[in-house]
């Protein structure tokens, strides 16, 4: 039996290696490394790019008006991965509230009600309950500016939720949130579903072309549509179409189901 | 050449994360096995996407279009939801884990031999 799992090793490492050795060199990845030289200000030529990821550079500032390129990868080109991804988070949380159910539920009824989370012995200092608080509001206000700013800046759903999640982690452990587990489960869930159908609601409304299309870019400059030119520039925050709006709510998933994961592990460890 | 040392690095994450995997017996550190092996995957998608003095795929206040140069940014993207996903499976495993030691009051996974009383 261990010369089978040592025979396995060498075989996983002796394939990793020859994997490495057929990889292109570090720092020269497919595709035209100068790709932004030879454009200029002329019209979106497609057919001059070698690879998908050349044609994002060029094109996808001026046909998703974001900034991020990233941003406009995860939220335009291939939202459908974005929505997927999204999903997999939710059944995750799903599933990790179902478990802990089950697991409170047969511990009996004494434990399985309002919780008695934050009953530390000698109780928390006050000095960490305020100074957690303040940094909350920090912390919070971080997080919206991330996803707010996530078609111009580095930032997007995705990062900005977990960022406020880490702040629900600090409610956590000074004990701030301590009444009422179950209804703060709620309430979280509540506003985990609304992003998650966000999400999809707004790739239904764009489906006269596509699911998930971006009919919003370069259109009225009233509804995130302000069109935006080629190269560095510091952009607008009203630009980039559903863009914005998709990352709100994937934040608005992320922020809110890794909360209701931290909250419920919380609990569970409290009631040991 | 010195640059090849990256991947180098991609495989010795991802051969060590197998080494713990197959010897370890402790359900946690198979989760922390897991998770170096997570790390791994995501370190070679930066490596591939690698270009030298090259910026971060974002316009605002890069440098001007003469002299700029851009990192790939598809696995830029992969990597960003990866790390959300990873966070949550992680959690996912976790708390299989507790449920393992709650029913059976072991992690080691050479004692888990079924459920004797499962009621």
């Amino acid at each position: 039996m261990r010369l089978a799992s040592f025979l396995s090793l060498v075989l996983i490492a002796a394939f990793l290696f020859v994997g490495i050795l057929r990889l292109h060199p570090v720092g020269e990845p497919l595709g035209n490394p100068d790709v932004f030289k030879d454009r200029g200000d002329a019209i979106t030529d497609i057919k001059n790019v070698d690879t998908m990821d050349d044609y994002y550079l060029r094109n996808g500032q001026t046909e998703t008006g974001s900034n991020n390129l990233v941003a406009s990868v995860v939220f335009d080109y291939r939202a459908f991965d974005t929505l997927g991804e999204a999903t997999v988070l939710f059944i995750v949380v799903s599933s990790i509230s179902m478990l802990f159910f089950t697991m409170i539920k047969r511990k009996g009824p004494e434990t399985s009600g309002v919780s008695r989370i934050g009953e530390f012995p000698g109780g928390v200092s006050r000095v960490i309950t305020f100074g957690s608080f303040l940094l909350y509001i920090l912390i919070i206000t971080f997080g919206i500016y991330l996803v707010v700013h996530g078609h111009l800046s580095p930032g997007g759903g995705f990062q900005g939720g977990a960022v406020m999640a880490s702040a629900t982690a600090l409610l956590l452990i000074s004990s701030l949130m301590t009444r009422n587990v179950q209804k703060t489960k709620k309430i979280f869930s509540f506003f985990e579903s609304l992003g998650l159908t966000l999400f999809i609601g707004i790739g239904f409304v764009g489906i006269g072309v596509s699911f998930l299309s971006n009919f919003l870019a370069n259109g009225n400059p009233l509804l995130f549509g302000k069109a935006i030119a080629f190269g560095p520039n510091p952009g607008y925050l009203v630009s980039a179409g559903t863009l914005p709006l998709l990352s709100l709510a994937i934040g608005m998933e992320v922020f809110f189901g890794l909360s209701i994961i931290l909250v419920t592990m919380y609990h569970a460890a409290k009631d040991e | 050449m010195t640059d090849f040392f990256l991947y180098v690095t991609v495989v010795l994450l991802i051969f060590f994360g197998m080494v713990a995997l197959i010897y370890k017996r402790n359900l946690i550190k198979i989760v922390i096995a897991l998770n170096i092996i997570e790390a791994g995957i995501n370190l070679l998608f930066i490596a591939l996407a690698y270009r030298p003095n090259g910026t971060a795929p974002i316009f605002t206040l890069a440098p001007a279009l003469g002299e700029l140069k851009m990192v790939l940014p598809t696995p830029q993207a992969l990597i960003l939801t990866n790390i959300v996903i990873g966070f949550g499976t992680t959690a996912l495993m976790l708390t299989l884990a507790i449920l393992t030691y709650q029913n059976n009051h072991t992690l080691d996974i050479r004692k888990l031999r079924g459920v004797e009383n499962n009621d």
